[in-house]
């Protein structure tokens, strides 16, 4: 897996200001590694929560704590629909003859 | 190239005031954003939706787009009634460049489009799906994939092919990002990133919970009251598995680490589900076989109705 990125880094990367970077964290939608922005690291799953939450942010023009709530509420959707699938999946093996 | 009514693409009265065109804009954008929608294309509908709104708002694009709209036809290929004349709307660029020839043709001429040019700009980023067989997420192999890049300013749409490494461990609705590997930038600019978003695909045989797998065993009456042992396939080779006697219908066995790869470099169970099945006919011998169990097995299957 790549390594993880500074915030410079990660503002080039989402193409974001770094006021940017700093909303997303003190909403919680991203947990950086270290103390301190100098020091902050983030991995490849916060880099794309960070994508994600930016597009939110510019695209369906929300604000941060409905961005927050809306991708928690995205994963777990997913995570829902995946486990249903295989459920339905499973009970099929289970019920078809 | 097709002229497009962007009052049709947002759904309003080419009349329609500011207010309509934001609410119209919004309700479309949150339906296909393609972070939120489950759509089909509905990336492809979101720019459309994002373009036309990125036009309507601006009063000075929308004017020109009205004078414009006077000329279009439905389909007849689009020309541009004055030429190429530098555009009266302001260039702006929120959504990393990506509009359709239309537009390009009416509000990317004379100077923005120059700037835009010689400044250096990140390509875009390429996002797709990449299905995997559960058997790819154990070997850590390569894999092949072929995609569209979409095109610089100035250049031809291309295609690219490479090879992933699909890492042992990777789990469904896992985002891999690829750098660099997206469309190409533009004057000396970085090129853009590549977006997976791993698809397990359906198995024939094991279905996916965690990092665990199950298996579905069929199993005959008697092979369920007697025990047994069964040869049972693995994602890697096949093992035996063990029944005990007095096995039901639904029950479990654990088989460890055959299940799929985790990040820390284990392998999750895999849990073979017992299915007693009946078989299809019965011969007379069998049917006697079976009242003879009926007479002698003291067997209430439910007793739970009745307490």
């Amino acid at each position: 897996m790549s390594d993880p990125l500074g915030m410079q880094e990660l503002c080039q990367t989402v193409a974001i200001p770094s006021s940017l970077l700093m909303e997303i964290v003190e909403h919680g939608i991203i947990d950086p590694a270290g103390r301190g922005p100098d020091n902050w690291q983030f991995d490849q799953h916060a880099l794309i929560t960070c994508r994600r939450a930016a597009r939110l942010q510019r695209e369906l023009e929300m604000e941060w704590s409905g961005i927050a709530l809306a991708l928690q509420l995205l994963d777990d959707l997913e995570q829902v629909r995946r486990e249903n699938r295989q459920l339905k999946s499973q009970l099929g093996r289970f019920l078809s003859e | 190239m097709d002229f497009k009514d962007y009052y049709k693409i947002l759904g309003v009265e080419p009349t329609a005031d500011e207010k309509a065109i934001k609410a119209a804009y919004r309700k479309l954008a949150r339906k296909y954003h393609p972070d939120v929608s489950k759509e089909k294309d509905a990336e492809v509908h979101f720019k459309e939706v994002a373009e036309a709104y990125d036009v309507l708002k601006d009063a000075d694009k929308r004017a020109e787009f009205d004078d414009l709209r006077k000329y279009g036809q439905h389909g007849r290929p689009f020309e541009h009634p004055r030429g190429r004349q530098p555009g009266a709307g302001a260039f702006t660029d929120a959504y990393g460049g990506d509009y359709s020839d239309f537009f390009e043709s009416i509000f990317r001429r004379g100077g923005g489009a120059e700037e835009a040019r010689n400044r250096a700009r990140k390509g875009q980023d390429v996002e797709m799906e990449l299905p995997v067989f559960l058997e790819e997420t154990l070997t850590g192999e390569a894999k092949k994939i072929s995609f569209q890049l979409p095109a610089a300013m100035g250049q031809a749409a291309q295609s690219k092919s490479l090879n992933v490494k699909i890492p042992f461990g990777v789990t469904d609705g896992e985002r891999i990002r690829l750098k660099g590997q997206g469309g190409p930038g533009s004057a000396g600019g970085q090129p853009g990133d590549l977006y997976l978003n791993v698809r397990f695909a359906p198995h024939p045989l094991f279905d996916v919970q965690g990092s665990d797998l199950v298996l579905t065993v069929p199993l005959a009456p008697w092979e369920a009251a007697l025990g047994t042992k069964v040869e049972a396939p693995t994602l890697n080779g096949r093992i035996t598995l063990t029944i005990p006697a007095n096995s039901q219908s639904g029950q479990r066995l654990r088989i460890k680490g055959r299940g799929l790869g985790t990040k820390a470099g284990e392998r999750g169970d895999l849990y073979a589900q017992l299915k007693v099945v009946m078989p299809k006919t019965t011969s007379d011998d069998a049917r006697k076989l079976w009242e003879k169990l009926a007479q002698k097995v003291d067997f209430d299957p439910r007793s739970e109705w009745s307490k």
